[in-house]
């Protein structure tokens, strides 16, 4: 056996399941960034994310035991963290009753080309927060994360038409807001 | 991911996909944070388990054998330590649960009882307004798999929501017995309203 950084996760799974709790570091920090994405954009915040990513890592490692396929744990947490993202989502929308325009936090966090002007990235975030939150959802994982929609649909729960009519909406919707602003 | 390339959707987005495609990185505590609070649930898990099994050693069934002379001593034995139990406890006051009562009573402020039946439920936490929208946990009853908690309100409007953990992770429930309410996304909460209608 090689190092427990190289092995694949249902080796990982496996061994934090017989109790070798540091184990689920390797998986927390091969997932971490993969998702933070998503969950930065869905939130607008990278603070959101944060909390989003941490509640999850530690739901998944209390329902380890439940998760059926650990050659699939990364589609399974994934799961967790849509889960996660929504439910926040959900009380910050009402904690603030507004959506804030929190692309400050994000732009100075996002590492990419500095040619790419700032204000265009912050229009285009300020677009997509204005979306309903399962329009954003679908379009996230579609066209961002560039997922197929069995694989959405397995991850969110929601039927594949349903999925193909959200991005279908949101897709038009930020054509829409952005119309003018994005070539 | 491969019907994703030549996505006739993607046409005339390509720029703005482009854009949010930035990555993001979290920082450099979030594992050490993760990792702490991992350790902290393995710990609760274990003394669980340790509970549990006191429990279990408590509950279960043993079959001793005794010689007839053996059995009388150690029923002797026995009602000697019922009665010297029961001697102790007549002289324990009883005046707690009566005491907080009292101050339940004479509280001025209305204390609202929230509750939701529901099956699955792990745990259930209420959200609202009045806690500025972070989880407070509701307690579940020894039956009918209802969960309750007992908030104090200020007078007037309120909104709230449930927040129901189940095996499947963690869903915004609208309670099902109020007044609901909508946001701009067409997410549901509740309504409860506290003291004169007019407030």
């Amino acid at each position: 056996m090689g190092p427990l950084a190289d092995r694949p996760d249902a080796s990982i799974v496996a061994q934090v399941l017989t109790g070798n709790t540091d184990a689920y570091g390797v998986l927390v920090n091969r997932y971490r960034d993969v998702y933070t994405r998503f969950a930065a954009r869905m939130l607008g915040s990278l603070e959101d994310a944060d909390d989003a990513l941490q509640l999850a890592f530690v739901r998944a490692f209390r329902n380890l035991g439940q998760c059926r396929d650990p050659e699939k744990f990364g589609s399974w947490l994934y799961q967790i963290v849509v889960n996660e993202c929504r439910t926040l989502g959900a009380r910050r929308t009402r904690r603030e009753k507004r959506l804030i325009r929190d692309d400050s936090k994000i732009e100075s966090a996002a590492t990419g080309d500095p040619a790419d002007d700032a204000a265009l990235r912050d229009e285009i975030q300020h677009a997509l927060n204005r979306l309903d939150p399962q329009q954003r959802e679908a379009f996230l994982l579609r066209h961002v994360e560039g997922m197929g929609y069995e694989e959405m649909s397995e991850i969110t729960g929601v039927g594949i038409s349903a999925l193909k009519m959200r991005v279908k909406r949101a897709t038009e919707r930020l054509r829409g807001f952005l119309e003018g602003v994005v070539t | 991911m491969s019907d994703w390339q030549n996505d006739p959707e993607r046409a005339g987005i390509e720029n703005i996909v482009r854009s949010l495609k930035k990555p993001f990185h979290l920082d450099e505590t979030f594992e050490l944070r993760v990792m702490s609070a991992v350790h902290a649930e393995a710990l609760a898990k274990v003394d669980a388990d340790h509970a549990a099994r006191i429990e279990n050693w408590w509950t279960k069934r043993y079959t001793l054998r005794f010689t007839a002379l053996a059995g009388l001593a150690v029923a002797a034995s026995i009602v000697a330590v019922i009665a010297l139990t029961a001697t102790m406890l007549s002289r324990s006051p009883q005046s707690v649960i009566r005491q907080q009562s009292a101050v339940s009573s004479v509280s001025a402020v209305p204390v609202v009882h929230f509750v939701l039946v529901n099956d699955n439920a792990k745990q259930v936490y209420l959200v609202g307004d009045f806690n500025n929208w972070s989880k407070t946990p509701l307690t579940r009853t020894a039956s009918q798999n209802a969960w309750i908690v007992s908030v104090p309100l200020s007078s007037g409007k309120h909104e709230y929501a449930f927040i129901v953990n189940d095996e499947t992770g963690e869903h915004w429930v609208a309670d099902p017995l109020s007044t609901k309410v909508q946001d701009e996304f067409g997410t549901e909460s509740s309504i409860v309203r506290v003291g004169p209608a007019s407030s």
